[in-house]
């Protein structure tokens, strides 16, 4: 997985960031000021930098200014159009305003990692291994034959590891906003994947809220 | 107005020259008439004389009076022809009386012509005959009639040039009323910095005087109102900044116990951090509840011990790394004490959160002066720049621009002082220098109001006496 650099001055937020990234797999090192960037950068590589706006020392347009050749996804709490457009004209690749949804969080960090090209090829997991480009889901080596829904929710799952998804939210990645189905089309995938993947512990039912696959020590 | 005036006043003129003009040509005519008048009853009468000389002449030597008579009279006509007078001699019949004796002349005009006619009978002894005498004016009346023509034309252009000056003349006069009405309209619009500049001493310079003096009063106030609509707009953005900050934590940590905690440890941390942002909501709710109810507020005085008041402070802050130096000359300050107290609270945290991590020292003192006590809070921290100081007092307002809260507090302290200063009748007073520390000194009444209405009593009762 990726790693990525958190900028953000208010450490229940870069905190908070931290633990939702680290929950899908990434490994993630906290800047709490401008300058701070700097000096992280020459320690060590990142694939992406999520950069808050307001800073002490230099504001995150200053800091922006100066990396280049990096993704940079930055975070504002303002509704400012005006700064919304100057970030990204800056070269950020995309930005997220506060308060987020972790979904939002994840969504936008895969977009961007996928962009520069800095996504996995392969997930594995105990006997399961997924081909994240060759859209192939194989079970002690041996390829699994698998709808295009059940492998869009194999995906979701992957991506957002370790999150308690709603049957709401599954609905709309793998079948789309249009697709009026019902909840229990999900439960009735999930069971069919659980059974081809031996999943039945590692998709776990979360209780009124949906399902969570658990991979936190494999990632 | 500018038509009226314009209208009236050449109105009156071309009035005046018109009349002018009749009159003066009325009188020419009449002149001449009477120069040529005069002139032909003279002549008449020369051609009177002559012509009785000459008939008692012919009378004495001729044969044929009558023939002669008659070639003599073609002689006068002759030589008078050259002179546009007509001659005509009469002999009246026998027994013809006559009344009028004396010799009149009439000016006559008739379709061909104007004529001054003269008749009369010849002198004695020849009053049988009658002369009839006529001048031909006609040529000197049409030269005339040129003369008030070109008189008329002369008039017509006076009074077209003169239509042109009052125009120019009226547009100078009427210029600055133009200029105020054009820089009224533009101020009604919004341009509020139009002036307007005309120089001189006279009524109209006065007039734009008082007008600009009115725009700058419109300017300046338009202003204030713009800086109040401003402050309250930066006063509402900061709140909702002031909010959304703990409420993204807040979201943030629920959503996180509820689709990613595994594990108790992590659960219990996300939940101490929902609970502290939850506080930090409460403490800004609480202050911007202080600082509502403070608007408008008279404090209460009351003596307050100072040296009470010192320990009390010094020991709510004991677990502080800076020294708290308290001095004070004075057993007693008046004010509402719990205000003054949470004033004084507040000017030293402040002063504390400034102060170096190491050898910081914030001094709290009273000072008694006349008739006033001035508390003052000086530490040797950071300092506060001059562009920041102006503003440090705005509610929410951060010296650091990215507001980071990691020093704590919701950003009302000093918003709350000043409101507590104003409550006492006074301010607060902030000097700074960068680096070096800051002061900031209050200044209260070292007497209760009590006395202070004692104090103005005699006064009172001098006034009473002079009236």
């Amino acid at each position: 997985m990726a790693n990525i650099l958190i900028v953000e001055d208010e450490k229940p937020i870069n905190n908070l960031i931290r633990k939702n990234l680290e929950a899908v797999g990434h490994s993630c090192t906290s800047a709490f000021d401008g300058e701070a960037v700097f000096n992280e950068l020459e320690k060590q590589q990142f694939d992406l930098i999520l950069l808050d706006i307001m800073l002490p020392k230099m504001d995150g347009f200053e800091v922006l200014a100066h990396i280049e050749g990096m993704p940079v996804i930055y975070l504002t709490a303002r509704d400012s159009v005006d700064d919304r457009v100057r970030g990204l004209k800056l070269g950020a690749d995309d930005y997220i305003t506060k308060p987020f949804h972790v979904i939002e969080l994840q969504a936008r960090v895969e977009a961007v990692l996928r962009r520069a090209q800095k996504t996995d090829k392969t997930f594995v997991l105990r006997d399961v291994e997924v081909d994240l480009h060759g859209r192939l889901v194989y079970f002690k080596g041996a390829l699994v034959d698998f709808t295009p829904q059940e492998y869009a929710l194999v995906e979701t799952f992957i991506k957002n590891r370790n999150i308690a998804l709603s049957r709401d939210k599954l609905l709309e990645i793998a079948w789309g906003y249009e697709f009026g189905g019902d909840t229990r089309t999900v439960d009735a995938h999930i069971s069919r994947i659980r059974k081809k993947l031996h999943w039945e512990d590692t998709i776990k039912t979360v209780y009124k809220l949906g399902y969570r696959l658990e991979a936190r020590h494999e990632a | 107005m500018k038509l009226k005036t314009y209208l009236a006043t050449y109105l009156l003129f071309l009035v005046v020259l018109f009349s002018c003009f009749a009159i003066v040509s009325a009188f020419m005519v009449n002149s001449q008439i009477n120069m040529y008048m005069e002139r032909s009853a003279a002549e008449f009468q020369r051609i009177a004389v002559s012509l009785s000389r000459d008939i008692a002449i012919l009378s004495g030597i001729s044969q044929d009076l009558a023939g002669d008579l008659y070639a003599l009279l073609n002689n006068y006509m002759e030589h008078y022809a050259g002179a546009n007078v007509a001659l005509e001699l009469y002999v009246l019949p026998s027994g013809y009386t006559i009344q009028a004796t004396g010799v009149t002349a009439t000016f006559t005009s008739y379709q061909d012509g104007h004529f001054i006619e003269v008749a009369g009978q010849l002198p004695e002894p020849f009053r049988a005959f009658w002369l009839d005498y006529s001048l031909d004016i006609t040529p000197s009346m049409a030269a005339m009639g040129r003369i008030q023509n070109i008189l008329f034309y002369v008039c017509l252009g006076f009074a077209l040039l003169t239509a042109a000056m009052l125009y120019v003349i009226l547009a100078r006069i009427f210029k600055p009323l133009g200029l105020v009405s054009h820089a009224s309209r533009k101020i009604a619009a919004g341009h509020y910095d139009e002036r307007i500049t005309l120089h001189g001493k006279n009524e109209l310079a006065a007039m734009a005087q008082g007008f600009n003096t009115m725009a700058d009063e419109i300017q300046t106030q338009m202003q204030i109102l713009k800086d109040e609509a401003d402050a309250k707009q930066q006063f509402v953005d900061n709140i909702a900044h002031e909010l959304r900050t703990p409420l993204t934590s807040i979201f943030g940590y629920a959503e996180y116990v509820q689709k990613i905690a595994s594990n108790d440890g992590d659960t219990i941390e996300a939940m101490q951090y929902i609970m502290d942002e939850a506080e930090h909501m409460q403490n800004i709710a609480n202050s911007l509840l202080t600082l509502a109810t403070l608007r408008g507020y008279t404090a209460e005085m009351h003596s307050i011990n100072a040296s009470d008041l010192f320990d009390h402070i010094k020991k709510s802050l004991r677990h502080q790394t800076a020294q708290i130096i308290t001095e004070t000359d004075t057993e007693t300050i008046y004010g509402q004490e719990d205000l003054v107290r949470s004033l004084l609270l507040n000017l030293v945290t402040n002063a504390l959160k400034a102060c170096p991590p190491e050898g910081g020292v914030v001094t709290l003192s009273a000072r008694v002066g006349e008739g006033e006590t001035t508390l003052t809070v000086t530490d040797n921290g950071c300092g506060i720049s001059e562009e920041n100081l102006a503003r440090i007092t705005e509610p929410f307002y951060r010296a650091d621009k990215s507001r980071n809260r990691a020093m704590g507090g919701v950003g009302l302290g000093l918003a709350i002082c000043t409101r507590i200063a104003q409550a006492h009748g006074t301010n607060l007073v902030i000097t700074s220098v960068v680096n070096t520390g800051t002061t900031v000194e209050i200044t209260l009444p070292s007497q209760s109001p009590r006395f202070y209405n004692l104090a103005t009593t005699p006064q009172q009762s001098c006034n009473k006496a002079a009236l």
